[in-house]
C-alpha cells in the first residue's frame, strides 16, 4: 500500500473532527424527519440528545426531558423541541408505517403519567417564560387527573389543543406536532371522527403550517377509513 | 464522535429507525459531507438517507453490518446529490448560516473547532480531486478507518479491487496534497 506523507497524515488527523455534525444540524434533520415520517418514528432518538446511555421509550423519555429542562443543561429551544417530541412519545400509542397504521398498547405507570403531566406543564412554562401555567392557559381550574383510560388521553389532547389555539404562539411547531400526533393516535385507535377533529383544528389554526402535507396525508387516510373515498 | 466503529459484533441489527438514527447519525453526516455533498445540501441528503432506512429497515436481514448497509445507501444518495448539484444551486442551510453557539460539537475548545473545520475544508478540497470510486474507498479507509474487507463489502467489489482502488486513491490524494502545499504550503503544515 502506498504510504501517505506525515503532512498528509496530520491533515487527516486534524480534519477527522471537522466534519462532525453540529447539534443544530442534528436537530434540524430530526425535526424534518419527524414532520415527514410521523412523530413516533423518531421518538426514541429524541432522548439521545439528552442522555448518552440507553434510549428509554415512552414515559422514560418524558423523564429525560424533564431532567433536561430542570437542570438547564439544554437551551430553551432544544428543551422546547424535546418537549414537543417527548409529549408525542409519552402520549403516543400510534406508530406510522408507509403502508398504514398499527396500534401499540402502552402501559402507563402512575409515576410515568405524573412525569408526562409535569412535562406538559414545563413545555407551557418554557414558551410563556413561566408567566402562566398550562391549567390557566386552557381555561380549566386544575390539571385533569390522569388515568390509563382513553378518556384521560383525550383530556390531555384537549388541553394541548387549547395551547395550539393561539395562532401566533411561538410554540407553533410543537403545537402542530401535538395536533398531528393526536390525529395519528385517534386514527390508530380506529376513531376517525376524533382524528378528523384534530385535523380540523390543525387546518383552522395552522392552515399553512409546516405540517400541512402530513395533515393532508392523514385526511386522506381518515376519509378512506370512513369510507368517504377508496383511494 | 469521529472514532470509528471497530467491532462489528456490537453492530447488531437495530429494531427501529430511532435506534439507527441515534447510533449512526454522526457517521451518516460525515460520510455525506466527505463524499462531496455540499454543506447547504447536507441536511437534505442525510434526511433522504434515513427515509430510505425507514423504508427498508424491515427488509434488512443482518447479512452485513448496519454501518456497511448504511454506507451503501449513503454512497448512492451522495452520488445523486453530486450529480444534481452541478445542475441546480443549493437552497438549503449551510453551516455558515448557523449561530456561533450552535456550531460547537461539544468536544473541544473553540480554537480546536476552528482548526478542525479549517482542516476539513482542505480535506474536502483534496477529496474533490478524486473520482467517486477512489473517493469512497479513501474516505472509508483513511477517515472512518474501516478494514479493506468491510470496504469491499460496502462498495460491492472484491477485496483485491478495493485494495487496488485504495492504493490509487492514496497516490492521487498525495499528489493533490503536494500541489496544494506547493501553492500555499502554510495551510498544510
Amino acid at each position: 500500500m502506498t504510504a501517505l506523507s506525515p503532512e498528509t497524515r496530520r491533515l487527516l488527523q486534524l480534519s477527522r473532527r471537522g466534519d462532525d455534525p453540529a447539534p443544530a444540524r442534528e436537530r434540524a434533520v430530526r425535526n424534518r424527519l419527524v414532520a415527514r415520517l410521523g412523530v413516533t418514528a423518531l421518538a426514541g432518538a429524541a432522548s439521545a440528545a439528552v442522555l448518552s446511555g440507553g434510549a428509554p421509550e415512552g414515559a422514560a423519555i418524558g423523564s429525560a426531558a424533564a431532567k433536561a429542562a430542570s437542570t438547564g443543561a439544554m437551551t430553551a429551544t432544544l428543551a422546547k423541541t424535546m418537549a414537543g417530541l417527548v409529549l408525542a412519545a409519552g402520549l403516543g400509542a400510534g406508530v406510522w408505517t408507509n403502508d398504514g397504521v398499527r396500534a401499540h398498547a402502552v402501559e402507563w405507570s402512575g409515576a410515568a403519567q405524573m412525569q408526562a403531566e409535569q412535562l406538559v406543564q414545563r413545555a407551557w412554562q418554557l414558551v410563556t417564560g413561566g408567566a402562566e401555567d398550562v391549567a390557566t392557559a386552557s381555561g380549566s381550574a386544575a390539571l385533569p387527573s390522569l388515568g390509563p383510560s382513553i378518556s384521560s388521553e383525550a383530556s390531555r389532547h384537549e388541553l394541548l389543543i387549547a395551547i395550539a389555539r393561539r395562532p401566533n404562539h411561538p410554540v407553533a411547531k410543537e403545537a402542530e406536532l401535538v395536533l398531528i400526533l393526536g390525529a395519528e393516535q385517534a386514527l390508530a385507535a380506529g376513531d376517525g371522527e376524533r382524528a378528523a377533529r384534530f385535523l380540523d383544528q390543525h387546518q383552522a389554526t395552522f392552515a399553512e403550517g409546516e405540517l400541512r402535507d402530513r395533515r393532508e396525508e392523514l385526511r386522506r387516510l381518515v376519509d378512506r377509513a370512513s369510507g368517504k373515498t377508496n383511494f | 464522535m469521529a472514532e470509528p466503529a471497530t467491532d462489528d459484533t456490537a453492530d447488531a441489527a437495530p429494531a427501529t429507525l430511532a435506534e439507527v438514527y441515534r447510533e449512526y447519525f454522526p457517521f451518516v453526516w460525515r460520510m455525506v459531507r466527505r463524499l462531496g455533498v455540499a454543506d447547504a445540501q447536507a441536511e437534505d441528503a442525510v434526511q433522504d438517507v434515513f427515509i430510505v432506512v425507514h423504508r427498508r429497515l424491515a427488509d434488512f436481514e443482518g447479512r452485513s453490518s448496519v454501518r456497511t448497509w448504511l454506507a451503501g445507501i449513503v454512497r448512492r444518495i451522495a452520488r445523486d446529490y453530486r450529480r444534481t448539484s452541478a445542475r441546480k444551486p443549493a437552497l438549503g442551510r449551510a453551516q455558515a448560516d448557523l449561530p456561533v453557539e450552535e456550531l460547537s460539537t461539544g468536544h473541544a475548545s473553540p480554537e480546536d473547532n476552528v482548526l478542525a473545520t479549517e482542516a476539513a475544508k482542505l480535506l474536502h478540497e483534496l477529496l474533490d480531486t478524486l473520482d467517486d470510486e477512489k473517493r469512497e474507498v479513501f474516505v472509508l479507509a483513511e477517515l472512518e478507518q474501516w478494514s479493506i474487507a468491510d470496504i469491499a463489502e460496502a462498495t460491492g467489489v472484491k477485496i483485491n479491487t478495493a485494495s487496488s482502488r485504495l492504493r490509487l486513491a492514496r497516490e492521487a490524494f498525495e499528489h493533490a496534497a503536494e500541489r496544494l502545499r506547493a501553492r500555499d504550503g502554510w495551510r498544510l503544515r
